[in-house]
């Protein structure tokens, strides 16, 4: 035996050895024979399931595009979520030490039991520590032996075992087939059936034609359970899966699901009605005999089930741009079978050796798929599958299939690879008010005056007033016309760079700039982002006095200890995280004046005044936050195409929601930005770990370019201000 | 074990086809249970032997079919290690006296099959076999580059007649080549008296054996022993 493309696991089913714990010898050998392609089975993750990921290759990790984890509304590494495990671990500690029967449940469970029943339409719920034995608990529990399960022939194993495991007959009917279902059915009346579907089938993706199943088993006076543990969160209205989509809840007589797709978490629920769950708490083995879900756990899926049921637009999200992922597939003659949710196959066929080499080199150029063989699939229809998450964006999904086209169809790197790389490996740096010039828009117009003009009369026409003088010099007469004005040139330099850059890639803003990021993500439209910023420069105008001042170079600790000192400037709070050796200070003028005196007195730092008045992300800056909030939550906000990094987290959030942008854009008035950790984060998600990538400040000066300075970034950058130089290091940057 | 009849032949294919637990399941005796490669899927075992005068006893030259069904082993006292079990549903040949010796000696059922013959090209490693009725099968190696390979196979059988249910074991020795592809269009097996109500129409070819031409591969066929069955716990 040498062939691994000869054998599979199904044929050592049929050999046995003289131990049971001896496996047969041939299956040994096969093992070693073939490590070369089951080396792909059990990859070992290096960072957390989101769109890119590290994998060990070869025991090193390495940095790849995931299309391989179940986080299918991104909420994985959410921040309430997180934050609500995180809670959960500290109150409750790590296990639950004890079955739900006993003493493993807490009052988490049993608001997560009420959580799931209402998502799905049912009266009660149930909880399980695993997928798969919920399922096995599940089946296990309401068959006996001379019941007769029928299965969909494609349903999962867990769902097989469960109905294997009380003795009960198993009959299977043809995938999706309706009339199969019938035959069935017909042939085996009498005695007690269920029919066991699921919502959307685990590596094919096709989502069950429930209408038509449910109405063949009524007409037999059979129940349905239906397995949503692939299409719970992400189908239907409100998410509660195909049942939902379908609005058949009455038709369904128990719906079961997991909690480590959608939910990103561990575990799974049964809901139905009252009795019949009160039946699986006392026979459902795999609950009453084994430690419930640790509340940690509990806790971040209830998280997670609060975020996806305030964000639906994250499902909505999801099955687009899967739709969009297999339309492209399609496109250059991928099979992707009846796929119609978030999974798709890519379909290799039968050539075993074939999938194994293809998932080598696919890993090798940077895309990590999961490999089905037989006989966990038909033998001719042997696949890798997609997993399309809310955390991938179009630029990726792009490039996943620049890398199938290349790799799998074996066709030459595709135009649309090219016409985004400059976009996928830069960074766009908005600016805040401290960049502001008085000639930045003459600059601007010199260089593009049709744009320049453009955009200042849409600032004019949004904020109902003449801004024409602008264009010769900016004279604000208020934080609210610098901040206007800011935020206006920065956006011509954006439509500036959108010329020759296409797309542009991840972006970011400090302070005032984190409108721009909103604008360049398409969380926010222009317009309605001047008259929001020409609000938070009125409420700025309006809060208590102060002062911020820039210290540089002092590292953040040192910084603390010095202020520290000095019972005067103990007051004085940090601001602005901007570099290792650059953090901004704020609070009432006086304590100011005598940290800057403090610092310069006891350090070789350097202390300089950069707002007289404004104490901008301090805590007196709270009635600020207050003001601007109404306006924050009139205001139309869009999906956003890339990721928002607000100032205040510096955690990535895809898909996110009006009440999030609210509340990020209320804290940062009167928190911390912290810019350095939302640089440091925003490479992480890049190829490489940001390695290739090139900063490009966006606006005016070069306030941001000029923080990004060794050893911290040693990454290229660019200012558009620096307009002749930024489109010499695009043509560069692209290998032109 | 000594009483054994050796089977010599220089034509031997053996093909692997899914079919549907539930259709198979009803074929196989308890305590036997068949083997599910995936969850509702079972494994029908189809082959064609072909011998020449002599290579059996005394038996003149003919052609053999046979139609199992894969099945859990069942571990014999001893701890001897088999690869393979099986239950036969049927065989059929073109010789009487075989199918007399498979009758009594191997306590097999036979279907009558007037007239079988087979077209075997060893070139392209197919046989086409028929009967009066009809085809039968077509089985055809997908694989294109075929490399042998010596191997000895024990293999357990299982068979079923009036006097109960038997056991037996089989030693096969020769130099074959095995393959898990996915089904030949020139693969095909027909309805056929052979498969009895089974439906084999959309059956999936997923593994094909046969033996090296100008090779002769050896069977040493126990003499099949009345199955003895564990006594139930509710026995003692």
């Amino acid at each position: 035996m040498t062939d691994a493309a000869d054998f599979s696991l199904a044929d050592f089913l049929i050999g046995i050895s003289d131990d049971p714990l001896v496996p047969d010898e041939e299956f040994v050998r096969w093992r070693r024979e073939t490590a070369w392609a089951t080396s792909q089975y059990e990859p070992v993750m290096a960072d957390a399931p989101e769109a890119r990921t590290r994998i060990l290759v070869d025991g090193e990790p390495r940095q790849v595009l995931n299309l391989a984890s179940y986080n299918y509304l991104g909420l994985a590494r959410h921040p309430q979520v997180l934050d609500a495990a995180t809670a959960a671990l500290r109150h409750f500690g790590l296990g639950t030490c004890g079955s739900p029967l006993l003493s493993g449940l807490t009052t988490l469970h049993r608001r997560l039991e009420e959580g799931v029943a209402r998502l799905v339409g049912k009266t009660d719920a149930l909880l399980f520590n695993s997928g798969f034995g919920g399922a096995l608990g599940c089946l296990g529990g309401l068959l006996r032996r001379g019941d007769i399960a029928v299965l969909d022939a494609d349903a999962h194993i867990c769902l097989h075992d469960g109905a294997r495991v009380t003795g009960a007959q198993v009959r299977t009917f043809a995938h999706n087939d309706p009339e199969d279902l019938d035959r069935v059915l017909t042939q085996t009346y009498g005695g007690r059936r269920l029919v066991v579907v699921e919502g959307v089938y685990s590596v094919f993706g096709d989502i069950v034609a429930l209408p038509a199943i449910a109405a063949v088993a009524r007409e037999h006076g059979v129940q349905v359970v239906i397995d949503e543990a692939h299409s719970v969160l992400v189908l239907g209205e409100r998410g509660g899966g195909v049942v939902d989509h379908f609005g058949l809840e009455d038709e369904v007589g128990l719906i079961y699901g997991t909690f480590s797709k959608g939910f990103a978490a561990l575990g799974g629920f049964a809901a139905g009605p009252v009795e019949t769950l009160d039946y699986l708490r006392c026979y459902a083995n795999t609950y009453v005999f084994s430690c419930g879900l640790p509340a940690p756990i509990v806790a971040g899926i209830e998280a997670a089930l609060q975020v996806a049921t305030r964000e639906p637009q994250r499902r909505a999200r999801v099955l687009a741009e899967a739709d969009w992922f297999r339309t492209q597939l399609r496109s250059i003659d991928i099979d992707t079978g009846a796929s119609a949710a978030q999974v798709i196959p890519i379909i290799i066929g039968s050539d075993r050796r074939r999938l194994y080499e293809l998932g080598h080199a696919l890993r090798r150029a940077g895309l990590f798929l999961a490999p089905f063989d037989y006989p966990a699939v038909p033998e001719d229809r042997l696949c890798f599958r997609a997993c399309i998450t809310a955390s991938h964006q179009r630029a990726d999904l792009e490039e996943a299939l620049d890398i199938i086209e290349r790799v799998v169809v074996g066709r030459p790197a595709p135009v649309r690879s090219r016409r985004r790389k400059a976009g996928r490996n830069s960074i766009l740096l908005f600016p805040g008010q401290s960049s502001f010039d008085p000639r930045m828009l003459r600059d601007a117009r010199a260089l593009w005056p049709e744009l320049t003009q453009e955009v200042v009369a849409m600032s004019a026409a949004a904020l109902d007033r003449d801004l024409s003088e602008w264009l010769d010099e900016v004279r604000p007469r208020s934080n609210e016309d610098l901040q206007v004005a800011v935020f206006a040139t920065t956006h011509v330099h954006l439509r500036a760079l959108q010329r020759v850059h296409e797309e542009g890639g991840r972006s970011l803003g400090l302070s005032l700039g984190e409108y721009n990021h909103l604008v360049h993500i398409g969380a926010l439209d222009f317009a309605d982002g001047v008259r929001l910023v020409a609000a938070r420069g009125a409420a700025y105008d309006q809060g208590p006095p102060g002062a911020m001042a820039a210290v540089f170079p002092l590292h953040l600790a040192e910084l603390e200890e010095t202020l520290a000192t000095d019972e005067r400037t103990r007051a004085v709070e940090i601001v602005n995280l901007n570099s290792p050796t650059q953090n901004v200070i704020a609070g009432e003028a006086g304590a100011v004046r005598a940290a800057i005196a403090l610092i310069e007195g006891k350090t070789l730092a350097r202390a300089v005044i950069i707002d007289p008045r404004h104490p901008m992300h301090s805590s007196r800056y709270r009635p600020v936050a207050d003001a601007l909030r109404p306006h924050l939550e009139t205001t139309r906000w869009r999906s956003a195409r890339h990721p928002y990094l607000p100032n205040v987290t510096a955690e990535p959030v895809t898909a996110p929601s009006p009440d999030l942008i609210t509340d990020m854009l209320c804290r940062h008035v009167c928190e911390p930005v912290r810019w350095r950790a939302s640089i440091d984060r925003a490479l992480r998600d890049l190829p490489n770990g940001g390695r290739d990538a090139l900063f490009i400040e966006v606006g005016p000066g070069t306030v941001l370019t000029d923080l990004l300075r060794a050893p911290w970034r040693v990454e290229p950058r660019v200012s558009t201000s620096r307009w002749t130089r930024t489109v010499e290091a695009l043509a560069g940057f692209r290998g032109h | 074990m000594t009483d054994y009849v050796p089977w010599y032949t220089d034509c031997h294919f053996e093909f692997f086809f899914e079919i549907p637990t539930e259709q198979l399941t009803p074929l196989v005796p308890a305590p036997l249970q068949v083997v599910e490669p995936r969850p509702g899927v079972a494994l029908l075992w189809v082959g064609f032997l072909r011998f020449e005068a002599g290579n059996i006893d005394v038996l003149p030259a003919f052609h053999g079919v046979t139609c199992n069904v894969i099945v859990h082993l069942r571990v014999l006292d001893g701890g001897v290690r088999l690869d393979l079990a099986s239950f036969v549903v049927r065989i059929a040949s073109d010789c009487a006296q075989f199918v007399d010796w498979a009758q009594r000696v191997d306590r097999m059922t036979v279907v009558d099959c007037p007239g079988l013959r087979a077209q075997v090209d060893r070139a392209h490693a197919s046989c086409a076999v028929e009967d009066d009725r009809g085809p039968i099968f077509t089985l055809t190696s997908p694989a294109s580059e075929v490399g042998w390979r010596e191997g000895l196979f024990k293999i357990q059988v299982f068979s079923q007649d009036s006097g109960g249910l038997w056991e037996a074991w089989v030693e096969w020795f020769g130099s074959y080549a095995d393959r898990q592809r996915p089904t030949h269009p020139d693969t095909r097996l027909a309805y056929h008296p052979l498969f009895g109500e089974l439906d084999v129409r959309t059956a999936r070819c997923i593994r094909q054996m046969y033996t090296a031409p100008s090779r002769t591969a050896v069977m040493k066929y126990y003499a099949p022993r009345r199955m003895r069955l564990a006594p139930s716990a509710g026995s003692r």
